[in-house]
């Protein structure tokens, strides 16, 4: 059986913090997700852009 | 004393550079097929006359046998600044050949434009250009953008550069190319994302918008090529907003964004390490300038008057700040506006975006965000020395990706040399233009030379076909400078002068 990937040489497992778990679990996202993750993130940051630039305008077309 | 380089060293970088022309005219040749297909026999040919002999020496240059494949710091230097130089010849011979350049300048001055992400063009009646070389403009960009992510993740892995400038440090003898691998796979991976998620929001949103669908695929490649990798080529006059569609415009600012993020940032957010990325330094003055320039191009065009209503304000001021900001160049007004009727604020924050640009590490151009705020923090800790008390010690630092950066004067020096460069590079451009052509104003000729130097590409009509030599050539030299850094194009020259004087 192959050995836990978080228990050492012995066998025994390695404590770890839970946010360490965590990490771990992350990076072994697919490959298909990780790509998904990224370019979520870029669309928020996009729509982010907007929202400020559509408040910014707003403001700015109201004062001048 | 300079040391003249071995022979050794002189093989390694041809062969290294052969290897980089191989795929990039590989890339030139296999479009000759699809030109065929696309009825364009002339495109065809003066596509394969550039390619195949390029091809030929490539082949015979990888075959040269070298001691050490692995690239020190000066050979990786010295070979990313042939390479890109050789790959604008290939590319600038089916340019050529096409009929639509004016001179051999000309030509070379749009291959230099396309291998560098700048987007400028001196092209001829553009929107006849044949379909086969809007490609090749859209392959140039994709190949440089992918070289430039790769030799900047290359010189990051190697954990030399300190993310903030071609400073070789204490690198001088180690290998920092090609790396282990990590580099290579980011970058196709971030390219793959980017161009998957491109072709299928603007595909779609473009045959919505009523694109034909013959030239659906063509459009679609060179809008994406054009945004994603910071380009900003596209294949008509009317800018992007003559296909008078919201979502094309928004697909293209999430790729233009995508583009100029550092690769580390795009792979810590593939990885939700969000942490990480609201910590990063760069990252945090990249946010900062997106806002700032906003805010200046919303002013500028509220006070102009140049629209009535709050949304074409919003949508042309997001679109042109986004533009600027990631060095894409691309606009949705016809770009002779920004100069006639945008007033001075917009444009003035424009400029301001497009010289520092977006984050080191991705594929934007600019002095980069990171060195803005490294200068901004020597001037922080330059405050502090005096305000502290004689002989206390101050420790101003940063973070990058979750690791803590301590800022050192080589730092700031590093980062004051490149903007201060930069500066002279605009200087000078701006007064060759306004030597050659009287007519052209300060504001016009500031705004194109900061565009090529930051490798932008937004063209306000000061640089068109038929410009005199020395003005094509200022140009070229410029767009080289400003995406090889200056200090590449320094250690090439620096690395002929040692062949030469080197002590042996």
């Amino acid at each position: 059986m192959a050995r836990d990937r978080r228990s050492d040489d012995a066998g025994r497992a390695v404590i770890g913090s839970d946010e360490r778990d965590r990490r771990w679990q992350r990076t072994e996202e697919p490959t298909w997700r990780r790509a998904l993750n990224g370019i979520g993130s870029v669309v928020v940051m996009a729509i982010v852009v907007v929202l400020v630039g559509l408040a910014l305008s707003w403001l700015a077309t109201l004062v001048l | 004393m300079l040391l003249a380089p071995s022979v050794d060293d002189v093989k390694a970088i041809i062969r290294a550079s052969a290897t980089g022309v191989l795929v990039f005219s590989l890339g030139i040749a296999l479009l000759a097929p699809v030109a065929l297909v696309l009825g364009e026999a002339n495109a065809a040919t003066a596509l394969l006359v550039g390619a195949a002999p390029a091809v030929a020496m490539a082949v015979l240059g990888r075959r040269i046998p070298t001691s050490s494949l692995r690239l020190t710091w000066t050979r990786a230097i010295v070979t990313a600044t042939t390479t890109w130089i050789a790959c604008a010849c290939v590319a600038a011979v089916p340019l050529y050949l096409s009929g639509h350049f004016v001179g051999v300048d000309a030509a070379f001055f749009d291959a230099v434009s396309g291998v560098t992400n700048t987007g400028h063009s001196l092209v001829a009646d553009l929107d006849h250009l044949p379909r086969s070389l809007v490609l090749l403009r859209s392959w140039m960009e994709v190949a440089g953008g992918a070289a430039f992510l790769f030799v900047g993740q290359s010189l990051l892995e190697a954990r030399r550069a300190l993310a903030t400038s071609l400073t070789p440090g204490d690198t001088m003898g180690e290998h920092v190319m090609p790396g282990t691998g990590k580099g290579l796979r980011r970058t196709w991976r971030t390219i793959a994302a980017l161009g998957i998620t491109g072709v299928v929001g603007v595909g779609v949103a473009l045959s919505v918008a009523g694109v034909p669908l013959a030239s659906l695929p063509i459009t679609t490649i060179s809008l994406v090529a054009a945004a994603a990798t910071t380009g900003g080529f596209i294949p008509n006059t009317g800018a992007v907003g003559a296909y008078h569609s919201v979502v094309v415009e928004f697909m293209l600012v999430v790729l233009m964004l995508g583009g100029a993020t550092s690769v580390g940032v795009l792979a810590a957010a593939a990885r939700r390490q969000h942490d990480r990325i609201r910590n990063d330094f760069s990252f945090q003055v990249y946010v900062g300038m997106l806002a700032a320039v906003l805010a200046g191009t919303m002013v500028g065009l509220a006070r102009a008057g140049t629209f009535e209503a709050v949304v074409p304000v919003a949508r042309h001021g997001i679109f042109s700040a986004v533009a600027a900001v990631t060095t894409t160049g691309l606009s949705t007004v016809a770009p002779e506006l920004f100069i006639s009727d945008f007033g001075v604020l917009a444009p003035a924050a424009l400029v301001t975006g497009m010289a520092v640009g977006g984050m080191l590490g991705s594929m934007s151009g600019g002095f980069s965000t990171l060195r803005m705020g490294l200068l901004a923090k020597g001037v922080i800790s330059d405050v502090r020395k005096v305000l502290q008390p004689e002989g206390a010690v101050s420790r101003v630092g940063w973070m990058r990706l979750g690791r803590r950066e301590v800022l050192t004067d080589a730092h700031v020096r590093s980062a004051a040399t490149t903007v201060m460069l930069f500066l002279i590079g605009i200087l000078a451009g701006a007064t060759v233009l306004l030597w050659a052509d009287g007519r052209i104003a300060l504001r016009g000729a500031l705004l194109t030379a900061t565009s090529a130097i930051g490798n932008v590409g937004l063209d306000v009509g000061v640089l068109e076909p038929g410009q005199a030599w020395y003005v094509t050539t200022t140009f070229t030299i410029l767009m080289l400078l400003g995406r090889l850094q200056w200090l590449g194009i320094f250690a090439a020259i620096g690395f002929v002068v040692a062949i030469v004087q080197g002590r042996r």
